[in-house]
Formats: structure tokens, sequence, C-alpha cells
């Protein structure tokens, strides 16, 4: 399992990078923005998507909306994990197709959860 | 000049009124009535002389609010995002630090862990009055001088850590003088709505209105969003 962790904050990657890795998933890479996310998701084969929403070059939700947009990358699980805490983002995530939603800060176990309720409704659904 | 008082038909009652004393010869009244005339024009001039120092006042502390508000366009504000700049480096760098130093701790604390339940379950593997070998002892032995070391490499971890915590001090001080810009720049911005006779309350309670709506939209924690997700039907 190969995860993309997306944030602009190099000090984000590496917590989530280390919970992660706490969590027994080793395989990991990262990029600072959302459009050289989508340009990794195309070239390389990614099975997970943890990505921050407000970035100044693509943001999360736009590539969320570009993740589900592509026929190749569209069934790719996006977590978000965010400081936007808006009800109506909220909303506008869950439309655009997210997987799940974590408010920064937030705790290793709430990661592993919220991480896991994505992998069980996914096998559910298989 | 077109005010009102200094208008030439406002003297024509008077002036008719003294013309009429002149020409009946009361010297004491037409004296008296010249001194009101004179009066009325000295008031007309007091009141001009007022309303222009009103004006030049206003002019004074408009240009005050523009080259306080040039000063903080030019340098306040660069100097200001240079700092906050300076900020996102020194937490980043503070982070990162942090992380290292417990990166580096982690692998010592499991060896820790790995070394004393080797020697751990050694021991419980004696049978009762059995005396441990040579080799458990000395293994023992070499397991607690480790730990007396590793222990110690952590405390240093542990004194480095709450170092690297330094950047708040600095980080608080300029944020304080920022918040402290922004105030200023706010009081200006109200007071030249005051000045270009805008409602500086109206505007204020708006923008009160607008931060409480913005601030009930905002959900608290991890559970408000999962009720949220959870009301989509997620």
């Amino acid at each position: 399992m190969q995860i993309l962790v997306v944030d602009d904050f190099s000090t984000m990657r590496r917590i989530v990078k280390n919970v992660l890795r706490e969590l027994g998933f080793s395989n990991l890479k990262e990029a600072e923005d959302g459009a050289p996310a989508l340009q990794m998701l195309k070239t390389t084969k990614i099975d997970f998507v943890v990505t921050d929403w407000n970035m100044p070059g693509m943001t999360g939700l736009e590539l969320l909306k570009a993740i589900r947009a592509d026929e190749k990358l569209k069934t790719i699980p996006v977590l978000m994990v965010t400081a936007e805490a808006k009800r109506e983002q909220i909303i506008e995530a869950a439309q655009a197709g997210v997987n799940g939603y974590v408010v920064k800060p937030f705790t290793a176990q709430t990661l592993k959860v919220k991480m896991e309720k994505v992998f069980e409704r996914i096998n559910a659904s298989k | 000049m077109n005010n009102n008082s200094t208008k030439s038909e406002n003297y024509v009652p008077a002036l008719e009124a003294l013309l009429e004393t002149a020409r009946a010869g009361d010297d004491q009244k037409f004296l008296a009535q010249l001194d009101d005339l004179t009066s009325l024009r000295e008031k007309a001039l007091f009141q001009d002389v007022g309303r222009l120092t009103r004006q030049l006042h206003e002019s004074l502390t408009n240009f005050q609010l523009d080259s306080k508000v040039a000063n903080m366009a030019t340098a306040d504000f660069p100097d200001a995002r240079d700092r906050l700049d300076k900020v996102i480096a020194m937490t980043e760098k503070s982070a990162h630090r942090t992380m290292d130093l417990v990166e580096d701790a982690v692998p010592v604390v499991e060896d820790l862990m790995n070394v004393s339940r080797v020697v751990a379950e050694r021991w419980s593997a004696l049978k009762t009055g059995e005396s441990p070998d040579d080799e458990l002892v000395a293994e023992t032995r070499r397991c607690l001088t480790q730990s007396g070391e590793q222990a110690q490499s952590l405390r240093k971890t542990l004194s480095d850590v709450l170092i690297a915590q330094n950047f708040q001090d600095l980080s608080g001080q300029i944020i304080r003088d920022i918040i402290r810009l922004v105030k200023e720049v706010e009081e200006t911005l109200v007071n030249m709505i005051r000045i270009s006779g805008g409602s500086a309350e109206l505007v204020q309670q708006q923008a009160d209105a607008r931060r409480r709506s913005e601030e009930s939209e905002r959900v608290q924690n991890q559970d408000d969003v999962d009720d949220i997700l959870s009301s989509l039907g997620f």
C-alpha cells in the first residue's frame, strides 16, 4: 500500500508520515501542493491520498475533484486532513467525494480510526 | 466670500436704520447703531476665521492620516511580512528539530525495551532456588550499564527538546507587535470612515455581525465534523 501525503508545510507532512508509519504504513510518498501531487498520481501507483485543503497552488479540494474526474484515478480513497473547519467546506468536500475528513489539530488515534473506517467502507463495497 | 453672514444684503436693514437716524439727527442713537453694525461685521469675520481654522485642522488631521497610511504601506507592512516569514521559519525549524530528536530517541527506547525484556525473560525462566549462571549475571550487568547510559542520553535528548521550544518567546513577541500594527490600521481605517462621513459604529457592527456568523459556521472539533458527515450519510 503506497500512500501519498500532500501538505504545503513540511512539518505537517512529517507528522502525518510519522503517524502513518506508527500505524504500520511504510511506503509513503509526499508532495507539497495539489499540482505535483496530481502529477505523481498519474505516474506512480498510489493507493491512498492524505491531503491538506489550503495550499497555495492547487488546493486539496481541487485535487480531490481532479482525482474524481480522472477515469484512472477516481477510485483512489482521499482523506482530507485540514484546519478548514467550516460547515459548508465539510459539505463541499463530502459532495466532491471525499472518503474521510480529519480536522487539525488531530491525534494519531483519530487518524488511525478514520483511515480504518475508509478501508472498512471500501472493503464493504467491494 | 459666500458665507451668509457676510452677504451685503444682510447689512441692508441695519444700514437703512442708520441712515434714518443720521437724517433725524439723533447722534447718540446713530453711534449706538454704528457700533452694532461694526460688531455685525466683526461677528462675520470671526465666523469666517473659525470656519477656516476648522478646515485647516481637518486638512492637517487628514494629512497626518495620509502620511501614517503611507508609512504603513511602505514600511510597516513589508516589515510585518518579513517578520511573519521569520516566525514561519522559526516555528518550522523548531518543529523539525523536535521531530529529529524524537525520531532519534525512539530507537533508543525500543532497544532499551528489548534488552530489558530479554534479560527479564531469562530471569523468569530460572527455576525456584536456581542460581543464575555467570553468563546471565554478565548479561544483566551489561543490561544495567547500558540502560543507565541510554537513560542519560534520553535525558539529554529531552532537554534538547525543551530548548527547541525557545522559538515561542521570540515568535510570540513578533506576533504581538503585528497585532499592535493591525490594531493601529484598524483605528486609522475607522478614523477615515468617520472623516469621510460614514458611521464607524455601523461599520463596526457589520464587521462584528459578519465575524459572529463566520464563527458560528466554524465547527469546534472532530465530533462536529463526524456529525455533519453522518448527517450526509457517511
